[in-house]
């Protein structure tokens, strides 16, 4: 049976850390300087943009800084979400052609990379589901969204789940386009949203969706997860990228 | 001397995902123009090859599905949640009296 390496590295209260480990576990990965890896980790306030967004038409500013909301940019496409501490992300990189993922396909690497999450919280009694094109829903509403890509060598994906996260502030802080609302049929971000914590009708700490994920995981994919650390290599990477480009204002707001 | 005119369009790829342009337009070509939005495209520094590309080309479907077609044949970029011609669309929804969908 394969093993993969399970990390619980975190910063909750530097995002602009959280993004940088991030990016440097797959370039590790894809570098084979490190094995396949799934990482779990939380962001207090934080509204995280995908890498093509533009954080004036994303964000509202106003809101961000009345709640003490943080702005990161990642390196991966999709849209914005709110980080708090009921949120879990979790991050799966594999070495580029892993018999999971074979072939270069980003809808593949979704469909794929989520089923582990999805396995995870029917296990907790979630009825969770894949929803094309990248995210994850409950009798239609969004419990989880997914990035991710192919690059560095490595078949890369990661997620956030509403675990019990605050939903108000989520739809004060991130400007949702009147387009997009209208699509989907609902009034408001809140409405097309769920928590696992709502979904199941009580308390439930991202500690026990973690242990759920990580046995999904390992039941989805026949692997096992064996708990482990970054490598020097990995720490000085992920130093690099805070420095260079998580901290800058250049990253996070020029687009 | 013509003026340049700042234009700009939200445009939701049906059962996918959203472009928002901004542009600059003279002399109905395009000057500059920037492309954001919630989409996936993969190298993802492609998309900025593909504004570069725009640049000074007429704001008309015919040459804008000519160029756009050049960058995804050319290129090795995998959009997922908008297809090529979504990129046209978008940037035509731009222009006065276009609206997106």
């Amino acid at each position: 049976m394969e093993t993969w390496r399970l990390v619980d590295l975190e910063y909750p209260d530097d995002p602009f850390m959280n993004m940088s480990v991030e990016e440097a576990i797959p370039r590790a990965v894809g570098e084979d300087k490190a094995p396949n890896t799934v990482r779990f980790w939380h962001n207090s306030n934080t509204i995280v943009l995908g890498c093509f967004q533009s954080a004036p038409l994303e964000v509202n500013f106003d809101a961000c800084q009345e709640t003490g909301t943080v702005v990161v940019r990642r390196f991966t496409g999709g849209g914005a979400v709110y980080h708090d501490a009921g949120n879990l992300n979790y991050a799966i990189s594999l070495k580029k052609g892993h018999p999971l993922v074979p072939d270069a396909d980003l809808q593949l690497v979704f469909r794929k990379l989520s089923q582990g999450a999805v396995e995870g919280l029917r296990l907790l009694g979630v009825n969770a589901e894949f929803q094309p094109i990248n995210d994850i829903q409950v009798e239609g509403k969004k419990v989880s969204g997914a990035a991710g890509s192919i690059r560095w060598g490595a078949v890369f994906h990661h997620g956030c789940i509403l675990v019990a996260s605050d939903l108000a502030i989520l739809g004060r802080v991130l400007n949702v386009p009147q387009v997009k609302l209208a699509d989907r049929h609902v009034a408001s971000v809140q409405k097309r949203v769920t928590t696992v914590r709502d979904e199941l009708g009580r308390n439930v700490t991202t500690r026990d969706v973690r242990d759920g994920i990580v046995r999904g995981i390992e039941s989805s994919y026949s692997v096992r997860l064996e708990e482990g650390t970054l490598t020097k290599s990995e720490l000085s990477t992920a130093k690099e990228l805070y420095d260079t480009k998580y901290s800058k204002s250049a990253w996070n707001f020029e687009k | 001397m013509i003026s340049a005119t700042s234009l700009s369009a939200d445009y939701k790829a049906p059962g996918g995902k959203l472009l928002r342009v901004r542009l600059r337009e003279t002399g109905e070509r395009i000057e500059s123009v920037k492309i954001s939005g919630d989409f996936f495209l993969i190298p993802e520094d492609s998309l900025l090859k593909l504004e570069k590309m725009l640049e000074d080309v007429p704001l008309r479907e015919k040459e804008l599905k000519l160029l756009v077609d050049r960058f995804f044949r050319g290129t090795s970029a995998q959009g997922l949640g908008v297809a090529p011609d979504d990129f046209v669309k978008a940037i035509l929804a731009a222009k006065p009296g276009e609206s997106g969908s």
